[in-house]
């Protein structure tokens, strides 16, 4: 079980997604989060911002594509695609399996959450499900960083 | 409170860090749909329902899965999932 992480950056979007990380059409594997962080380079200040990780079943498409880093050097590239700052979503989950967590966030202050062991976000290992890490609530529209780590299991 | 600190049952946690210093919370887990909830300090305000318990597997669930009154483990809908997926390759290829 290899494990990857990547950096996602985007302008905050009400409607669309930071970033995602999501099966390829090939090969899929069961994605296992287990670390997402939550903050902003920008000058600080007091903007209020919902972010939220979400389910998906279909992949994002018109952003920029990036390549997961391993965490361990020995293990092989991931079969997991990442894509930032896409022009169109996926499909996202429907409550009550939609949102996975909801982080309340200020521009000030970074945001991380940690699963304890077992306990990961895991989606099915089906072509093109994965996760959106989306926006939907922000006062002001600023620039927004997001680290996301995984297990490909 | 459980080992490290954690609160007996807590899947996760979030760490906050801003100019204010750092605030940690606990999270549980949905049994059935895996969602976090994140669980407020002190004790729960009058009336708040935070989080729900299956009568079935006696686990935690989140409150519109409570709601639901059924039984469904996250497992057993991965597996559904991908039972799915693998029988719509097979047809569509």
């Amino acid at each position: 079980m290899s494990r990857y992480t990547q950096r996602l950056q985007r302008t905050s979007s009400l409607t669309l997604a930071v970033g995602a990380i999501y099966n390829a059409a090939s090969s899929p594997r069961r994605i296992a989060v287990y670390y997402w962080s939550m903050g902003s380079p920008a000058t600080p200040a007091d903007v209020a911002i919902e972010a939220e990780l979400q389910l998906s079943t279909t992949a994002p498409t018109g952003g920029t594509a990036r390549t997961p880093e391993k965490v361990d050097q020995a293990d092989a590239a991931a079969t997991t695609l990442a894509m930032e700052a896409p022009t169109a979503n996926g499909t996202l989950g429907t409550p009550p399996v939609g949102t996975l967590l909801s982080l309340p966030v200020n521009g000030k202050a970074t945001n991380q959450w940690y699963a304890l062991p077992g306990n990961e976000f895991v989606n099915a290992a089906t072509a093109s499900y994965g996760f959106h890490i989306m926006t939907p609530i922000s006062t002001a529209l600023q620039s927004v960083y997001s680290t996301i780590m995984w297990e490909e299991r | 409170m459980g080992p490290f600190g954690r609160r007996k049952g807590a899947a996760g946690y979030v760490v906050s860090t801003g100019p204010e210093g750092t605030v940690e919370r606990d999270t549980l887990r949905c049994c059935h749909c895996q969602r976090h909830i994140i669980v407020p300090p002190g004790p729960p305000k009058p009336g708040e329902e935070l989080y729900g318990v299956c009568r079935q597997c006696h686990s935690i669930t989140c409150p519109p899965c409570a709601a639901l009154g059924t039984c469904t483990p996250w497992e057993k809908q991965l597996e559904r999932q991908e039972a799915r997926g693998r029988m719509l390759k097979a047809i569509l290829g």
